[in-house]
């Protein structure tokens, strides 16, 4: 079973052994590393960047614009806010030249809390990146999803990004969602997709024969299946809920679960067919609260199905603070966690008009 | 300034801190502003030679650069065309200094140089420190010693010790101590009891506290 991280490695593998990926880039990205999280490692096309993150992203859209097809990487999308204007610019370029110049480039990088990484390891970007419009972009939270997606990034005439919820990244996938081609033993991976401690000069990838597996963008998954309150969340917070629900279960509380996928383009029906069956609806996101991305979705319900719910939709986020705290406690403040989803879940399943 | 982890942001700051210090006739005051070689890169870095060194509007800063030769697991050469980080100071007029950062007195000379240049010319200066890296970064080679580096302590210590100017056992005692009080540091910190969840609020405002939307 890969771990998300291999399964993104082996979706970009596919990437430039199959569909046209000419550039893996990003600081450290390249041999002998391969990606502070490995992700990039035995990649052929991976080569590492000066330490300057508006020079990564204006390569990937000048690559882009010169039909090449980039995978760039900001090492931690908290050093992501400098490059802004580009992202910008990577995102009006098709429709402000009039569909002449599209931008075919691939963003991915790591996001959110969990590990422990204080003010600058842990910052969200969904709220951000949702505000730049021209932008696909999706966040997977499993392995197989993390590949299918990728592919997908990869193969879209537009730029896409994809975040990375970096406290899953060395998750593995749950039997059954295994990667189409991939090795069904642990170790066995490893021993061929991972670069070996130490000296890494000699070193090749045996890559497993994978398979393509696209997951459209824009395509929610129901992964908990219920009847009384809805849960549209993402990335690091789906597993919490879904051990929220779980436990809600023994109380007779009955939770679905949507896995969003992609934030942009997001699943609408699937929404709204979620919404008219349960009447109740809590968003889980771990950026800060105030425009946040799940406000936006909450809007929409609130426009859209306002006679159809029987509780105020809810919002869950991050506290609106420059950072998320360090020591223990103050992380766990900081964002939402199982707790504190379940206490939102059981307070709006309770609810009554 | 506090110490913050975008890398290079301290180089825009710099220029800030800088330009009130110029402010008043015989003012003293003056920017120290530090970075890695790999951050160098960043167009921060780029920002404080153009803005420090504008004719008539110099800036009492110097900029150090301590070149341990890699960004976590980016060598020098894969960064960088010029030889050296200070060669970029040379275009914009600033005086300049390539040291041996591993060498306590060359460093205190060189600081002292440039500190005094900055001082009494109210102008930036670049010092660029060639140093050992002691140690891997945590996300690459692992934090282990890395023993084909100089050791600059050790080096040191031997040059005391020939020159009778301190005794193997002094400094041993030296190192104990500090180590004892690292340790103690360390362990009160794991023992400490966890702040209060509600403080993750505290300091957002200067003036007054309050939880996002409250009166
Ligand atoms: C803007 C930004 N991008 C990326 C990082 C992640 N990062 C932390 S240390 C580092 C390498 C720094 O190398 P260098 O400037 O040479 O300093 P050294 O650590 O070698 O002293 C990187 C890329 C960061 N902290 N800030």
């Amino acid at each position: 079973m890969a771990t998300m991280i291999q399964a993104i490695r082996l979706a970009l593998h596919v990437g430039e052994s199959r569909h046209g990926v000419t550039d893996i880039f990003g600081e450290d990205v390249g041999p002998p590393l391969g990606g502070v999280f490995t992700g990039t490692q035995g990649l052929k096309t991976a080569w590492n960047t000066p330490l300057d993150e508006r020079g990564i992203v204006g390569m990937a859209i000048g690559l882009a614009l010169a039909g090449q097809k980039p995978v760039a990487e900001i090492q931690f999308c908290d050093y992501a806010f400098n490059t802004i204007d580009l992202l910008k610019v990577a995102g009006n370029t098709y429709w402000s030249s009039g569909g002449d110049w599209n931008v075919p480039m691939v963003l991915m990088t790591p996001v959110g809390a969990g590990i422990r990484g204080s003010i600058y390891h842990s910052h969200s970007f969904d709220a951000t990146a949702t505000r730049v419009p021209g932008w696909k972009i999706v966040m997977p939270s499993t392995p197989l999803d993390a590949y299918g997606l990728m592919l997908s990034a990869i193969a879209d005439p537009n730029p896409v990004m994809f975040l990375m919820p970096k406290a899953l990244l060395r998750l593995k996938s749950k039997p059954g969602e295994e990667i189409p081609g991939e090795p069904g033993d642990d170790r066995k991976l490893s021993q061929m997709i991972d670069a070996p401690l130490g000296d890494r000069s000699q070193w090749r990838p045996d890559w497993p024969a994978v398979e393509d597996y696209f997951i459209p963008i824009g395509q929610a998954k129901v992964v908990r299946e219920g009847s009384q309150v809805t849960v549209l969340t993402y990335g690091r917070n789906v597993q919490m809920s879904v051990a929220a629900a779980e436990e809600l279960a023994a109380d007779g509380i009955d939770v679905e679960i949507i896995d969003l996928r992609s934030l942009h383009p997001y699943d609408w029906d699937a929404i709204k067919a979620s919404v008219q069956k349960t009447n109740r609806v809590l968003c889980v996101n771990e950026d800060t609260e105030i425009t946040n991305f799940g406000e936006h979705l909450i809007r929409r319900i609130t426009e859209e199905l306002f006679y159809e719910l029987h509780a105020p939709p809810k919002l869950l986020a991050g506290g609106h603070l420059p950072g998320i705290g360090l020591a223990d406690a103050l992380e766990m403040a900081s964002v939402p966690q199982k707790d504190t989803i379940r206490a939102a879940i059981a307070e709006l399943a309770s609810h009554e008009p | 300034m506090p110490v913050t982890s975008p890398i290079e942001i301290q180089y825009s700051i710099a220029i800030g801190t800088a330009r009130a210090q110029r402010k008043g006739t015989g003012a003293k005051g003056i920017t120290i502003v530090q970075g890695g070689d790999a951050g160098t890169a960043e167009g921060d870095f780029a920002t404080s030679l153009i803005w420090s060194s504008r004719k008539g509007n110099e800036l009492p800063l110097l900029l150090i650069v301590t070149n341990n030769r890699y960004g976590i697991s980016t060598p020098y050469a894969g960064q960088h065309g010029y030889d050296h980080i200070s060669d970029r100071g040379k275009a914009f007029n600033m005086p300049t200094a390539v040291i041996d950062g591993n060498d306590p007195e060359a460093a205190y000379a060189a600081l002292e140089t440039a500190l005094h240049y900055v001082r009494t010319e109210r102008k930036p200066y670049l010092l660029e420190a060639m140093v050992s890296r002691l140690r891997g970064h945590s996300s690459a080679s692992g934090a282990n010693p890395v023993k084909e580096e100089i050791d600059c302590i050790e080096r040191f210590e031997r040059r005391l010790e020939e020159r009778n100017l301190m005794t193997r056992s002094q400094m041993d005692a030296l190192k104990e101590k500090y180590t004892a009080e690292l340790g103690e540091a360390a362990k009160r910190i794991r023992t400490e009891p966890q702040p209060d969840p509600r403080s993750v609020y505290d300091f957002v405002f200067a003036d007054k506290n309050y939880v996002a939307g409250e009166q």
